[in-house]
């Protein structure tokens, strides 16, 4: 237990109350008088503990649950049941104490004034989080050098490209020197270059001020650049949550192994049927790919070598995408059964 | 977001249409289409209607504050409720929203989609106009018998030989209406600013077209001064004619008035959409 | 209360600081709003002139109060564009597109960040003329020293009433999401139906004005004060409303709050 420091989530629950209606004149008219409604659970009975200082992806397909976690967290929804505690603060009672340490940025929406030159919006921000002028002078010069900002703060919002807004989004959200940082799919639609230069700012970030970040996100590299642990979630419930490296080891069935034959005909096909009964492979052409659990590589590598013209050949490890697609068939699996 | 830029994206514009070979199909569809979108947008349309009802609710009580016992150029205190209701009316049936849509068009750079159509915009505008009346006239036609009713309206002017002469004066008005905002909407190419424009021509409007008065309560002067612009032809006339306070000659003379009026308007605009469309490629969209 | 006052206070410079630095970049809008507010009060007069050809007073209003009414409710209309719409039309859209996150993560009220983050210079000069035109039909109807501090103390109530009324109607848009609609219609009606004084009207409309729409009562009454016709029963029913209608808003609000926080979607 961290005591009163970091994030401690217990049991936490949050279901929807959703108007529901069948297709239809008639259904659409009992709907006016009377509408039926379903419980959606979009969080369900989650628990996790985070560090200060951790950088924590969370994973999981849309309508997973990751934006209702950060809501949460923010404080910018009570749970339906369970508890809650950010550095000694319930997130949803919002006291100004509370929300003067956290900055939430999310990559589909903007917090700048639109037709305002982006230095106003950071100027609002000074005077929302009480921001001295000798501090608002330091932290906009670091920022502007870290992100690269040039005179960007100087154009409204509406005429930056979508890279430049996020950059000025990160400042803007940045200044007031946030313990915690919630990230919500922060590059979203962003170039590669841009991509990266976000990663790598959080990261410099993350080690220079030792906030904590949480971060949502689809593109596996923002997860394997910037978070060290994981928290994969399907469904509303948590289905791992530990280090990157661990992830894969549990739920990468093993590695791949892909060989070049020198000649391939149907005596070949036949010894390699016999061979490799007991693995899944595949064969395109004179290439073969033979999917191999974990400690079986060795052997595996030596039956092609013995028996095949072998030209080339390597063994590599499953990408994080295929990986975390295994946890969540293991999961649909294991549900379903 | 207004209803009348979502049409522009939605517009039928597919097909091919020749100068004047498969305009009634283009207007078929058009008007459909632009029904269909009034129609989503019915909560908007019940706004600027509930807005427009507003005018003579105030109006009213003024003119009949002012009036007391008496009568003022003419008009007693139940006439002017007649005045203002039919008024109201005559405004619904030539408003359209040109003017405000040709400066979000050019500001938001949707002309040059309108441009890219087959079509001259003009038909646009047309079935915009006419969807919106039609869908508009299931609330204002009930709100004003409300009005006449509340406010003791003396309706013993309106005969049947004056309301069969008040639809093609009104019909006219509206046309001329149309024309001539098609035209000072065109001015938005000019000066991208054209709030200040608009301004002027709805002061204008406001004042010498009869919609805050009757034009017989205003001193002589004036009266002559507005008779030669356009403005009391596209309101006052229709209004007057319905009332009876204009008769035989005075109705074929107004009439032959609009008439010309449009026809000199319309001469004008192809020089000034030319001009217009011309100066539109050499600023951009 | 009194750090968040001064915090508050704080806020509120920085957000005149970000809009008088702005107001040199909007000049042009500035001359241009200037030009459309000097035409319609221009139309406004003279209408008024029209009905005072005809008549020498209206229900106890001269030619002069109505000019001072004109200038009233051009300036109310002035700090109602320059501060209370925008700020109104962007919470609107905030909630609908969801960027009002971003507002209720800031450790400030967010009632009051929402109605001072968003300003539009050109009310300057509505608000400018308005009290302009004040001045020019308080020369010819007179007034005196305590009229002119009643006059000031009713204004704030209507600038507040009317404030707190419209933000009482854009809360809804927490249920009804697209409300924009009732903005236009409160503006519209204000307006229109602001230019006149309560006396001209029925009864049902009176109180119409007064209660259900409180446009009119918003107007006449500081134009009765500076003219020293205002009574000592107006002004507490005016009190009484900006108690009524800032309660109002703020419960409300805060229902909105919790019902967007608890959220059903």
């Amino acid at each position: 237990m961290i005591g009163r420091e970091g994030i401690v989530v217990d049991g936490m629950s949050k279901t929807y109350r959703v108007p529901v209606r069948d297709a239809g004149l008639s259904a659409a008219f009992r709907s006016v008088v009377r509408r039926a409604k379903r419980t959606v659970s979009a969080v369900d009975n989650v628990s996790f503990t985070i560090s200060p200082g951790e950088v924590v992806g969370f994973i999981g397909p849309n309508g997973a649950g990751k934006t209702t976690t950060l809501k949460l967290l923010t404080g910018l929804l009570e749970p339906s049941a369970g508890t809650a505690r950010v550095n000694g603060h319930i997130p949803w009672r919002r006291s100004p104490e509370y929300l003067g340490t956290l900055a939430l940025i999310a990559g589909q929406r903007s917090q700048l004034q639109w037709d305002l030159p982006v230095v106003d919006s950071f100027a609002l921000n000074k005077a929302i989080y009480r921001i001295g002028d000798g501090d608002f002078a330091t932290r906009v010069r670091e920022l502007t050098e870290l992100l690269d900002l040039g005179d960007l703060m100087n154009r409204p919002s509406r005429n930056l490209s979508l890279g430049e807004r996020m950059k000025c989004e990160f400042a803007a959200s940045l200044l007031h020197a946030p313990q915690l940082l919630f990230l919500d799919e922060p590059t979203i639609g962003l170039d590669l270059e841009t991509q990266r230069r976000i990663r790598e700012f959080v990261v410099e970030f993350n080690s220079r001020q030792g906030s904590t970040v949480m971060l949502t996100s689809h593109y596996m590299a923002d997860v394997e650049a910037m978070c060290k642990r994981v928290i994969l979630i399907h469904q509303g419930r948590i289905l791992f949550d530990g280090q990157l490296r661990e992830l894969t080891s549990r739920f990468a069935a093993g590695k791949s192994v892909r060989a070049e034959l020198g000649r391939v005909d149907a005596d070949r096909e036949g010894e390699l049927r016999r061979l490799f009964a007991e693995h899944e492979y595949h064969l395109v052409g004179n290439q073969v790919q033979i999917s191999v659990p974990a400690g079986l590589v060795a052997a595996v590598t030596n039956r092609l070598l013995t028996n095949f013209d072998v030209v080339d050949l390597t063994v590599t490890e499953p990408d994080l995408e295929s990986v975390i697609e295994a946890a969540f068939a293991h999961s649909e699996s294991r549900s379903n059964g | 977001m207004t209803p009348w830029l979502a049409d522009d994206r939605r517009s039928v514009s597919d097909r091919k249409y020749g100068r004047w070979r498969g305009l009634p199909t283009y207007y078929r569809a058009q008007l459909e289409m632009s029904l269909g979108i009034y129609l989503a947008y019915r909560a908007q349309v019940v706004g600027w209607l509930a807005g427009s009802l507003i005018q003579p609710l105030v109006l009213i009580p003024a003119w009949q504050t002012t009036t007391g016992d008496g009568q003022i150029g003419g008009y007693s205190q139940g006439l002017f409720v007649t005045y203002f209701v039919v008024e109201t009316l005559v405004t619904f049936l030539t408003l359209n929203f040109v003017v405000i849509e040709f400066g979000a068009r050019v500001q938001h750079g949707y002309f040059s989609q309108v441009l890219l159509r087959p079509v001259h915009p003009i038909h646009h505008d047309i079935c915009t106009v006419v969807a919106y009346r039609i869908v508009g006239a299931v609330v204002m036609v009930p709100s004003l018998l409300l009005l006449t009713v509340v406010f003791g309206a003396d309706t013993s002017a309106l005969s049947m030989s004056g309301l069969v002469a008040f639809l093609p004066a009104v019909l006219l008005a509206s046309l001329m209406r149309f024309v001539l905002e098609w035209m000072v909407g065109c001015l938005a190419f000019w000066f991208v600013r054209t709030s200040a424009l608009n301004a002027a021509y709805y002061s204008m409007m406001l004042l010498l077209s009869g919609s805050l008065m009757p034009l017989s309560v205003l001193p002589q002067w004036a009266q002559s001064g507005a008779a030669a612009t356009p403005f009391p032809w596209m309101v006052a006339f229709p209004v007057e004619v319905a009332m009876g306070t204009r008769t035989g000659a005075q109705v074929w003379m107004g009439l032959g008035w609009q008439v010309v009026w449009t026809c000199v308007i319309v001469l004008l605009l192809p020089l000034v959409w030319k001009h217009a469309a011309r100066r539109h490629s050499a600023v951009g969209g | 209360m009194i750090t968040s006052m001064r915090h508050g206070a704080g806020l509120i410079r920085a957000v005149l600081g970000i809009g008088i630095a702005n107001l040199l970049a909007y000049r042009a809008d500035l001359v241009l709003s200037g030009v459309q507010i000097a035409l319609r009060l221009v139309v406004q007069i003279v209408t008024i002139a029209i009905i005072f050809n005809h008549t020498s007073v209206l229900n106890g209003w001269t030619a002069g109060q109505m000019v001072v009414l004109l200038g009233v409710h051009a300036t109310l209309e002035g700090w109602l564009e320059l501060l209370v719409l925008p700020s109104l039309y962007d919470l609107v859209d905030a909630v609908r597109e969801g960027s009002f996150d971003f507002v209720l993560i800031k450790p400030i009220d967010a009632q009051l960040l929402t109605i001072i983050q968003r300003f539009n210079p050109a009310g300057l000069s509505t608000l400018a003329s308005g009290l302009l035109v004040v001045v020019v039909g308080v020369t010819t109807v007179g007034t005196s020293a305590s009229a002119v501090g009643w006059f000031i103390l009713t204004l704030v109530f209507s600038a507040v009433i009317l404030s707190s009324f419209v933000m009482l109607l854009c809360t809804t848009c927490f249920w009804f999401v697209n409300v924009t609609n009732f903005i236009d219609v409160f503006a519209m009606s204000f307006s229109e139906a602001g230019k006149w004084p309560l006396a001209i009207y029925p009864r049902w409309l009176k109180w119409g004005l007064t209660v259900v729409l409180p446009v009119g009562f918003a107007v006449t009454v500081p134009s009765q004060a500076i003219t020293a016709r205002a009574d000592g029963e107006t002004i507490a029913f005016a009190f009484a409303l900006v108690i009524a209608t800032v309660v109002a808003s703020r419960l409300l609000w805060r229902r909105a709050i919790r019902s967007y926080t608890s959220a059903s979607s």
